[in-house]
């Protein structure tokens, strides 16, 4: 068994183990005939990646099944607000539930942008149930070369 | 095997087929592999991480990557050779009509 010191290791999070057996004891004890290693998930609704580069924040959102018309996305101050609805594809019909976890109704989550956004230019996008917004960052924020001037 | 998520799923039965509805956001179609064994219908597939743009820094990730798999039983017999998938708007759609034997076979129990 080669020996790995705990700090050499490349990427280390201490509680992924933790997580890791956490979920072997949920799989255990689930005991589901039908489900296979199902794994607990976020139950904060829709789940949002945050990420920046040098002139842009991205904010991409999961939304599968919700209709672009019903999204509504608002800004005050560096507060960005996504709200919307889950409406149920399958409302009207004539059918029983075996299993129902897809949920629906509304929704409202509120995240804080990392720096100050250029309000004018915001873009937001929907495509496979994945809303990608782009938010390009304030001039004032913007990062700055700063040239050495030699004399 | 290694299953790095899971999709929520619905699943529906009316007189003359099963819905099973997937959340499977963000992925091309040829990702997903939709199979029947017996009566487990499986779902699985590869969510491929978000493009990382150089120099991109990640604030907050909640989005799951990576595998999926999602396997469940199915309350009937289906017909196997009209199974339709469709997957719009990052929901995963699938019809399995039931087989004619298997649609009208309700006992209607009396309450005393």
């Amino acid at each position: 068994m080669a020996i790995i010191r705990f700090m050499d290791r490349p990427f280390h999070n201490p509680w992924a183990d933790f997580e890791k057996m956490r979920r072997e004891m949920e799989r255990l004890s689930s005991g589901g005939a039908d489900d296979y290693g199902f794994l607990p998930r976020v139950t904060v609704y829709p789940a949002i990646n945050i990420s920046e580069d040098e002139n842009t924040v991205l904010v991409r959102a999961e939304v599968p099944g919700v209709d672009p018309a019903d999204l509504d996305i608002s800004i005050e101050g560096e507060t960005l607000t996504i709200k919307g609805e889950r409406k149920s594809s399958t409302a009207g019909q004539k059918h029983s539930y075996h299993r129902r976890e897809i949920e629906t109704g509304r929704f409202s989550r509120a995240v804080t942008l990392p720096t100050k956004i250029n309000l004018e230019k915001i873009e937001a996008k929907t495509l496979d149930g994945l809303m990608t917004i782009t938010l390009p960052k304030a001039e004032e924020v913007k990062p700055r070369k700063i040239t050495v001037r030699v004399d | 095997m290694e299953v790095d998520w899971n999709p929520q799923l619905d699943l529906l039965e009316s007189d003359d087929k099963i819905t099973v509805k997937a959340e499977v956001p963000g992925i091309e179609p040829k990702d997903i592999d939709i199979s029947i064994d017996r009566d487990m219908l499986v779902i699985k597939g590869e969510k491929k991480h978000e493009k990382e743009e150089s120099g991109e820094r990640y604030h907050r990730v909640e989005r799951s990557f990576g595998s999926f798999y999602r396997a469940v039983r199915l309350p009937g017999e289906v017909d196997r050779d009209k199974i339709d998938a469709k997957y719009t708007n990052g929901v995963l759609d699938i019809t399995l009509p039931k087989v004619e034997a298997d649609r009208k076979k309700i006992t209607h129990v009396k309450v005393h």
